[in-house]
């Protein structure tokens, strides 16, 4: 009852409590009964309604309020992740299967979600994924800074896929074969990393979207055991973002 | 024996020449290091640094403490340094709260926070090159904490 102007309390039409005047005692009370018992009838269908809705709900089982997802790569391999709160933890390891999070409570156990309810929840975000990042890889001589005449090929061609992109960052990852100690292989990798980025400076690229690192020798491609694996070794290896 | 000489000569000789250029990579050091970029932008999204806000354009660079804003009807796609790449629906804010990614000093860390909206993460490098990812992956949204070890997830956060 919001809005009652105040001293017309005494109308039939009124129901509230404070209704007590002798006067309209008779006609509101059947009034009353008839409220209240359709007020129940409305209550009771609500409480019928309301976990039939919940029902239809989980039926069709898209996924609601705090929940995550658990998706499949582009190579349809698929990881782990673990969903944790104050009130509990959850560890997803299969492909389309949500973990849903109720305020306050533990999270729930994973179940599974039919394709096309994922594709349907993901598909806003996936439409602005960006492109995968591309790599490439360079080769050095033995200890050497200077690329080797492939990879001086290939570096014309990744020049021309930097070009038709609107923005590119790079990053650099230098490594070594594994003569010589860790220190100097970590330091010649990154030189290996700077010449390439000189390259690519004088070719147009902005020296602030290009990252370089070192790993030295200890992502070895091969284990280095032939002389000609060794080769394999000695290599920058360029992500194009 | 004597080629182990010879080696350690030649090192010692190449770590005279190296160390400028260590120290050239460190000169952006200053300046905030760049974490992430924005390449794919839908609409209208900005980034929110302390007090100031900047509207948002392809190629812009991130950084650590942003928090990505994206309007109604607008998205948003940004690629990390170790190639994680997340991407934001509509009227979703992420703090890009931590990341650091060095391998050279086995520093590896990746903590955003989705406080709302949706979110559509696939791991990069950090993720395969961690040993601790409990510690050094992290997604934190309201209702709790989601740890990665290797993967493509969505997150839905009220």
């Amino acid at each position: 009852m919001p809005s009652n102007p105040g001293p017309s309390n005494l109308g039939p039409s009124n129901l509230g409590p404070s209704n007590l005047g002798p006067s309209n005692l008779g006609p509101s009370n059947s009034e009353h009964n008839l409220r209240e018992a359709i007020t129940m009838i409305i209550k009771i269908r609500l409480k019928l309604l309301f976990p039939l809705l919940l029902l239809a709900l989980a039926a069709c089982s898209t996924p609601r309020g705090n929940y995550v997802i658990l998706l499949a790569e582009d190579d349809g391999s698929v990881g782990e992740i673990s969903v944790t709160n104050d009130q509990g933890t959850q560890t997803l390891s299969t492909i389309n299967t949500v973990v849903e999070i109720p305020e306050n409570k533990a999270p729930k156990k994973p179940r599974e979600l039919a394709d096309d309810i994922v594709a349907k929840l993901v598909a806003e975000t996936e439409g602005a994924q960006p492109p995968q990042p591309l790599s490439f890889f360079f080769f050095f001589g033995f200890d050497s800074d200077a690329l080797t005449d492939d990879s001086r090929v290939i570096f014309e061609a990744v020049l021309a896929e930097i070009k038709t992109r609107k923005t590119v960052d790079i990053s650099l990852i230098g490594h070594t074969d594994s003569i010589g100690s860790v220190e100097y292989n970590r330091a010649l990798g990154l030189r290996r990393a700077g010449r390439l980025r000189d390259l690519l400076v004088e070719n147009g690229v902005v020296v602030s979207a290009i990252d370089i690192k070192s790993l030295g020798e200890d992502d070895p491609l091969s284990d280095g055991n032939i002389e000609n694996d060794k080769a394999l070794n000695r290599r920058v290896v360029m992500v194009l973002r | 024996m004597f080629l182990l000489r010879k080696i350690s000569s030649i090192f010692a000789l190449l770590m005279l020449f190296s160390t400028p250029l260590l120290v050239g990579t460190s000169a952006y050091a200053d300046e905030k290091p760049i974490i992430a970029y924005v390449k794919v932008l839908n609409g209208a999204c900005i980034a929110i640094s302390g007090d100031v806000e900047r509207p948002l354009k392809l190629g812009d660079p991130l950084y650590r403490n942003d928090i990505l804003k994206t309007e109604d009807q607008s998205s948003m796609g940004v690629s990390f340094r170790d190639n994680t790449l997340v991407s934001l629906g509509s009227n979703s804010l992420l703090k890009l709260e931590n990341f650091a990614f060095d391998p050279d000093n086995n520093k590896l860390t990746f903590a955003v926070e989705l406080f709302q909206g949706t979110l559509l993460y696939i791991s990069g490098l950090i993720s395969k090159l961690t040993k601790n990812p409990d510690e050094d992956l992290r997604i934190t949204t309201p209702a709790g904490t989601v740890t990665v070890r290797g993967t493509r997830l969505f997150i839905n956060a009220e």
